[in-house]
């Protein structure tokens, strides 16, 4: 072969070689971005930084990243820390499988932000109680049903008639059991909360052959930016159903000014109403505070968190400790923290005390008894809490099923008769646990650059001193796939939105 | 001979060289336009930067190697 006809051959491998190499970019560049087999996976690994996975933060809650074994992995130290996705196009949902190792805590969760309040759509990682139970188990369509002494031989029978005399435990399982008080009468007296409250709360109350009757009078704190609107819910616990919407608007002040406008108030009065729990949601930022609850219902307890800010830091008119508040709580945490020096104080539980001498510290309460009862000398208090508060001894009630309980990292598996959960094992994999978990994106609050956020949760880690390491994240995007049928549809959607976009 | 190989190759390197730097440059161009009309979604796990030194390195040779 002659020098020239080399070079010829030469000459074409180099353009098949350049033409080759486009058209592969060019489809790799097409599957990322319009991912048409509707599924794309990425992992952070803890070698380097990932585009599409954040590192896990806050630092302070979180050991070096160390390498081991040829592991890379990071140890948590505390029980909450998060890590943010990106979403970069429109995904039906995430998928989000953890590598982990957990040689201490009973739960591990995680946990995917739903609304800029900060709630957590949780779904579990590895429940060691579950795990170690040498109880009868019978399963179905991903429910187990684990029973001390074995009396049900199908989990449908269960379901449509669980035992009333009996213990049930329930891990992400709901029986949305109807709560019954047998002896309830309604109150001819109406129940005033006159404390002052910021932020998103949530209440409970309970009626029978009486009308829902609530006025929230709430005012903005005006002390960051931005319009403060106070959505109201009435929602039926039993099933769900949303019965009110409504909302509370701005006071027409966006800017910082720190002063505060009239209360504005919102009635709901709702006759004809099924007998049973109804929830109240009030939902919105911290830059408002609610004033007042009027109602006709004279059971109410407060769920989640209740915020007090009845303190001089809130209020020139107030001197420290003129307005103390008393709680009912059963809970079994219980966490204080205040931001401010003026909310350093010393609350007592029950017989106990407890000494906020810190700024922006959980302080944390461990209540093994029944209802106890609360002092807040000061206020100006972030509470959060696993079960239930109320202002008076008198207003407090359970609003679920006295024998169902949920399981919590500390519950004590051998009072239960039963237990129901929706939960599978982590694998074992190389000696590491790996569990995956998928979250509807529809449900997951996105920031403004396209992020959900997630947080894995270790209730009890701190408190026990132990390390859960992390060697893996992988998180597959899905979307249905593009098919001959849908194709069509999607190229004209995809120019309208381009040109909409333009 | 020795001018007859070096004027083989030459031509070679000279129409190879081309032929690179075009397909480069359309590349990057078409790259560039969908990044910007994607916000910026490209860069996030390709950089379109190697077709700049692409370009650089095709077209010196190309224009050591003309005719």
């Amino acid at each position: 072969m002659n020098y020239k006809k080399i070079l010829a051959i030469l000459l074409w491998a180099v353009k098949t070689i350049t033409l080759g190499i486009s058209l592969a970019i060019f489809l790799m560049i097409f599957n990322r971005y319009f991912v048409p087999f509707g599924h794309l996976e990425v992992a952070y690994d803890f070698t380097g930084e990932s585009e599409y996975i954040s590192h896990l933060e806050p630092w302070q809650r979180l050991l070096p990243i160390e390498e081991s074994n040829g592991d890379w992995s990071q140890g948590i130290k505390d029980d909450l820390v998060y890590f943010d996705v990106k979403i970069p196009r429109w995904f039906q949902a995430v998928t989000t499988e953890i590598t982990f190792k957990n040689p201490i805590v009973p739960i591990v969760e995680i946990g995917a932000r739903i609304n800029q309040a900060g709630d957590y759509l949780t779904k579990p990682l590895e429940n060691k109680l579950i795990d170690n139970l040498a109880w009868n188990r019978i399963e179905a369509n991903g429910i187990a049903l684990y029973q001390k002494n074995p009396k049900y031989a199908d989990l449908q029978n269960f379901i449509s008639a669980p035992p009333q005399n009996e213990i049930i435990g329930e891990y992400f399982y709901n029986f949305n059991l109807k709560k019954v008080i047998p002896d309830y009468q309604k109150s001819d007296k109406e129940t005033v909360i006159d404390r002052n409250l910021r932020g998103s709360h949530t209440i409970y109350t309970y009626l029978k052959n009486e009308k829902l009757n609530f006025t929230i009078n709430k005012f903005d704190l005006n002390r960051y930016a931005g319009s403060d609107i106070l959505k109201v819910e009435v929602i039926k616990q039993v099933d769900g159903e949303k019965i009110f919407s409504g909302e509370l608007p701005d006071d027409g002040i966006e800017g910082v000014t720190g002063v505060f406008q009239p209360e504005q108030s919102l009635s709901i009065v709702i006759p004809d109403l099924e007998e049973g729990v109804y929830r109240i949601e009030l939902k919105g930022n911290d830059d408002i505070a609610i004033s007042k609850l009027i109602t006709a219902q004279h059971l109410l307890v407060f769920a989640r968190n209740l915020f007090l800010i009845d303190n001089e830091e809130y209020f020139n008119d107030l001197t420290p400790g003129s307005k103390p508040t008393n709680l009912f709580a059963k809970a079994s945490t219980i966490t204080f923290k205040t931001s401010h020096p003026s909310g350093l104080q010393k609350i007592s539980l029950d017989s106990h005390s407890l000494e906020i001498n810190e700024l922006n510290r959980n302080f944390k309460y461990l209540n093994d008894s029944g209802i106890i009862k609360i002092n807040v000398p000061k206020n100006d208090l972030a509470i959060n809490f696993d079960g239930f508060m109320a202002f008076s001894e008198s207003q407090y009630f359970n609003p679920f099923p006295d024998n169902i309980i949920g399981i919590k990292n500390n519950s004590d598996i051998n009072l239960l008769d039963y237990l129901i959960a929706e939960y599978s094992s982590p694998k074992k994999e190389n000696g590491w646990l790996v569990k995956s978990n998928t979250f509807d994106l529809n449900r997951l609050y996105k920031d403004k650059n396209n992020n959900v956020r997630f947080r894995l949760s270790a209730p009890g880690l701190n408190e026990t001193g132990g390390i859960i390491n992390i060697t893996n994240i992988k998180v597959t995007y899905q979307k249905p796939p593009v098919t001959l049928q849908n194709f069509p549809s999607k190229v004209i959607n995809f120019i309208k939105k381009s040109l909409t976009k333009s | 001979m020795t001018s007859f190989w070096w004027k083989e190759t030459k031509i070679f390197l000279s129409k190879a060289s081309f032929f690179v730097l075009i397909a480069s440059i359309i590349n990057y161009l078409v790259l560039f336009l969908l990044n910007s009309l994607s916000n910026n979604f490209l860069l996030s796990f390709f950089d379109i930067n190697v077709f700049l030194v692409i370009i650089v390195i095709t077209g010196t040779l190309y224009i050591l190697t003309k005719e």
